[in-house]
Parts: structure tokens; sequence; C-alpha cells
């Protein structure tokens, strides 16, 4: 799993880097945290409903880089700030946030509610919103703060399962870009990563059972043309990469990540 | 399935028979005229805009977020006016002002109302706010028209967003972080209420009288020099707006769902702030007339 840091000595410059991500304790965060801290970050996770994963991933960390896991609920702003709080108590400042805690319900346009909709909107979209504005001192103080997003092709294409979902990660674009420009005169950039299908254990909120069907599936030739769909590995090697020095000039723009799924 | 012989006939005699009626429906004056539209955020001007266009049109009226109708809009004729001073934030002001009128046949989200803030600076009570106004409100509006109208009338319902749902403001981002989302509320919308039969669009409108003072900021250099920006010189006229809604809501565009529509004048085609400025000779890092 770990040939992406095994087969390159090069830490992009990350080493000894301060990290906060959110949801870090399972899929894509815990890809990211697992990645970030092979490349020498220290990282702070924060986790929620899955404290469990949670403490299994820190174990994990802990054999590579100094880390600490802060349990809170983004969905509140209080949540936010104790998250925040904790995470630069720890680490001492921040030189990079990752927001990617969200949650997917999947209930259609129709199905959806107005209480799911806000409690959607909160933990995908004000959270990240929220954790950006607590930040912004400590990522101006880095001096080359970088903030990296995790959205969705569904930013930009609807579901058709999740409406509130992609409402959500459709104001995360405007989010990243809004961000982008406030936040250039602080020399910090604002990127965000949009993946289709990723292979994760399960998704946070969704009352129904998902199966992730393994990488290969032949289905998934005609859905994904590499012939399989996203890994937190995929996404893990792309932060670390909007992390780097090398992007120091890229900020404001959405990566999709699909494998050319959404060109299909 | 179409596609096999008798299948195809019949569908082909449907589409003819749905054709001419539409031809028909083109030739009336009025073409609104039975028909009842709601209009949110009837306090912005281009929502008013689009109401009195509609009014003008035969429609009857019912206006979320004004107390009384405006002068010009009045009951009679067939045509009624209601209000009701609240948008829809929530289920029950929507409620409250559907149960104004017996029918319902087309809606416009109209809700406009951005704050200037910043992200740095920005806490929830900011968020909550905008968010509510700008996008929850076009939540609920569209579920509860898709409500009332029922599969029987469905009808065309359109949300008025800004091109600030691509474009980041600069200076009011919760307002740009709002319409991100709209344009996303739209296409989810367009998917599950078109199998019903309901159009969903978006109408992004640019530049108005009076945006430079709403949007300017030392960010971002696009509100700087605004009009000539505009390709035609001047912002739009809130009329302007209006008649692309309503090409949007009528029969013309009767395939066109989950789309979005940019009416700005040509606005977010300019390219970097230096560009206007030195064809301007005003001063910006230098470089004088280009002619």
């Amino acid at each position: 799993m770990n040939n992406l840091a095994g087969k390159r000595a090069l830490n992009n410059g990350l080493s000894g880097k301060r990290v906060l991500i959110t949801g870090g304790g399972k899929g894509i965060g815990r890809g990211i945290a697992l990645e970030l801290a092979r490349r020498g970050a220290r990282v702070a996770i924060g986790c929620n409903s899955n404290a469990g994963m949670a403490q299994e991933t820190l174990f994990q960390l802990r054999e590579l880089t100094e880390a600490v896991s802060v349990q809170s609920d983004v969905g509140s702003p209080e949540g936010c700030e104790s998250l925040v709080r904790d995470a630069v108590g720890f680490l001492g400042g921040l030189d990079i946030l990752i927001s990617n805690a969200a949650i997917q319900t999947q209930h259609s346009f129709l199905e959806s509610s107005l209480e799911i909709f806000r409690r959607v909107i909160d933990v995908n979209l004000r959270a990240a919103y929220l954790l950006l504005g607590l930040c912004h001192r400590y990522l101006k103080e880095s001096g080359r703060g970088r903030v990296i997003l995790i959205s969705s092709v569904h930013g930009k294409r609807p579901t058709d399962f999740d409406a509130a979902y992609a409402v959500s990660k459709g104001g995360m674009e405007m989010l990243c870009r809004e961000a982008a420009v406030e936040f250039a005169p602080d020399g910090i950039t604002v990127n965000a990563i949009a993946p289709a299908a990723v292979a994760i254990e399960g998704k946070t909120g969704n009352p129904r059972p998902m199966t992730v069907r393994p990488a290969g599936n032949p289905r998934h030739r005609l859905m994904y043309p590499l012939g399989r769909i996203g890994t937190p590995q995929d996404v893990a090697g792309l932060a670390c990469f909007l992390a780097s020095e090398e992007a120091a000039f890229i900020t404001g723009t959405t990566i999709r990540q699909d494998g050319c799924a959404m060109l299909l | 399935m179409i596609g096999c012989g008798a299948e195809r006939e019949l569908w082909s005699w449907a589409k003819a028979a749905e054709l001419s009626e539409r031809g028909n429906f083109l030739n009336q004056a009025l073409p609104f005229s039975g028909k009842t539209a709601w209009v949110t955020g009837a306090d912005s001007a281009v929502a008013m805009a689009v109401a009195k266009e509609l009014y003008r049109r035969g429609a009857s009226l019912l206006l979320s977020g004004v107390e009384s109708p405006p002068e010009g809009l009045s009951s009679g004729g067939g045509q009624t006016v209601a209000c009701y001073p609240r948008n829809p934030t929530d289920e029950e002001r929507a409620d409250r002002a559907l149960g104004l009128v017996a029918r319902l046949d087309l809606m416009v989200a109209g809700t406009r109302s951005p704050e200037r803030s910043s992200i740095a600076s920005g806490s929830a009570a900011i968020f909550d706010r905008v968010i509510e106004e700008n996008l929850t409100a076009a939540f609920v509006a569209l579920r509860a028209a898709a409500r009332k109208m029922g599969r029987s009338r469905s009808g065309p319902l359109l949300v008025l967003s800004s091109i600030h749902g691509d474009k980041p403001t600069a200076g009011a981002p919760v307002f740009g972080i709002a319409n991100g989302g709209l344009a996303m509320l739209v296409r989810e919308a367009a998917q599950d209420l078109g199998r019903f039969g309901f159009r969903v669009n978006l109408l992004r409108y640019g530049p108005l009288e009076g945006d430079e003072a709403i949007f300017r900021s030392e960010r971002s250099g696009i509100y700087w020099d605004m009009e000539n920006r505009i390709p035609r010189g001047r912002p739009a006229a809130p009329e302007e707006i209006a008649r692309a809604v309503l090409f949007l809501c009528g029969e013309d565009a009767s395939f066109v769902n989950g789309a979005v529509l940019t009416a700005d004048g040509g606005f977010l085609g300019h390219y970097v702030a230096g560009d206007s400025a030195r064809r301007w000779d005003i001063g910006f890092g230098g470089g004088g007339a280009c002619e």
C-alpha cells in the first residue's frame, strides 16, 4: 500500500509540516494522513462518529510520526473551534489544513428534508468555511500555508441520489475560489480535489448499506475507463503534491480526480 | 421504449399534437394568462421585474418578501396579486405563502441577499444568515412549489442566481458559496423533478446598477471600472434579466431542463484586471492608452 513512499525518498518538503485533517480516521482522510506521515509531516486528525477507527489510524500514524486524534463534531461551530484549538495546541502551529470530513445521507431531492439539508450543509460546507477562518492566522504565520478541500465530482455533476451532498460540494467549489482570492496575499494557497467513487470502508451518515465494489470489477470498464475506481492512496498522492513546494503557484482550482469517468 | 413501428408512430403523432398546441400558445397575446406564478425574494430588483413582466403578460402573482403589491400590480380583470412578507426560508413560511393561492403554475425563486464579510473573520452567524436567505430558501421554495403544483400541472421552476456562482466575489464570500450551491441544487432538482415533467433551470445574472458598491473589493479588480468591462458599456436593467427569465419559463424552452443561462452582457468574458485598465488609460501599473 505504501509503495508511493517506499519507492521515493522524496518527501516533497513535507517533513516537519504541521497538518490538520478532518475526518482523518478513515477513508480518504486516513489515506492522506498516513501518506503525509510517511513523508515526515506531523499530523492531527479530527474524528467524530468513527472514534474507534480513528484510534486504529492513530496507532499506525504514531509508528511514523508525532500524531494526535481529536474528537469533535465539525457540524457545530463549537466543534470546529475545539478541534482547531486542540490540534494547534498539539502541533504548535499549522502549515496545512485538509478539510475532508463529510457525510452522505443518500436522499434524492424529493426524498430529502429541510433537516437533512441543513445538517449536510453544516457538516460538509459550513465546517470547511469555519475551519478556514479559524486556521487563517496560523496558516498566515506559517508563511506558506496550504489548504486542501476534499470536494467531489458532484460539485459539478448531479448525483440524482444525494441532493444535499451535491449542493454542499457545489458550495465548496466556490468556497475554494473565494478563499484562494482572499488568502492569496498571505501566501496561502487553497485548492480542492474532486474525486469520483473511492474505495473506502463505508460512508459516514449513510443509512443504507453500500457495497464497495473491488477494483477490477468488469462494470467499472463502462464507468471508469482506467478499469477501476479511485483509492485513498490516489487522493493522498494528489494532496501531497498540492501541499508541496512544487504546487506553490496553484491556487483556487478544483482538480477532478476520477480516471476521466466524468468524461463519459 | 421508442424505436419500433407502432410506438414510433404513436410518438410522432403525440409530438405533432403537442407542437401544434404549442403554436397556439405562442400566438396568444398574453402567454401567461390564467397562470399563477410564485415569485420569491420580490424585495429584490430583478425578482420584482420578473413579477411585473409576468403580470404584464397575463399571470396572477403570489409574491414572497413584500408586504403589499407595488404600484401598478393589482388584482382585477381576472388577475390576482397576493403577497406574503417573508421569504420561504422554512417550510412554514412557504406553506403560508402558498396557502394564499388556489393553484400554482410556475415559480421563480429570486432571493438575493449578499453580505460583505471575509472568510478570515467569518462566523457561523453570517454563514447561516446568507446561506438561509440565498440557498436554503431556494431549496424550500422548489420543493414547496413542486408539491403545490403536483404532477398534473408540473411546470417551469426557475432559480435566480449570480455570476458569483462561478466567479468569486472577493468581498462577500458566503454569497459566492451560496450561489455555488444553487447551481447544484438546480441540477439535482432537474433530475428528480424532471421525471414528473417539471423543468428546473438557473439564470445567473451579471452586473446591475449599484453592484460596484456591493461587490467592489480591494482583493479583486473585476468590479473596478465595471462599465468598461461590459461590452455593452452599461449594466443590465432588471427588465432585461426578467425577459431572459420569461424565456426559460415559457413554452419556447420546453426542452430546457437543468440548464444554467448566464445573462451578464459578456462581463465575465473580460480577461485580467490590467487589460481593460490599459485600454481605457486609467493606469493599472502604468502602460498608458493602447488606442
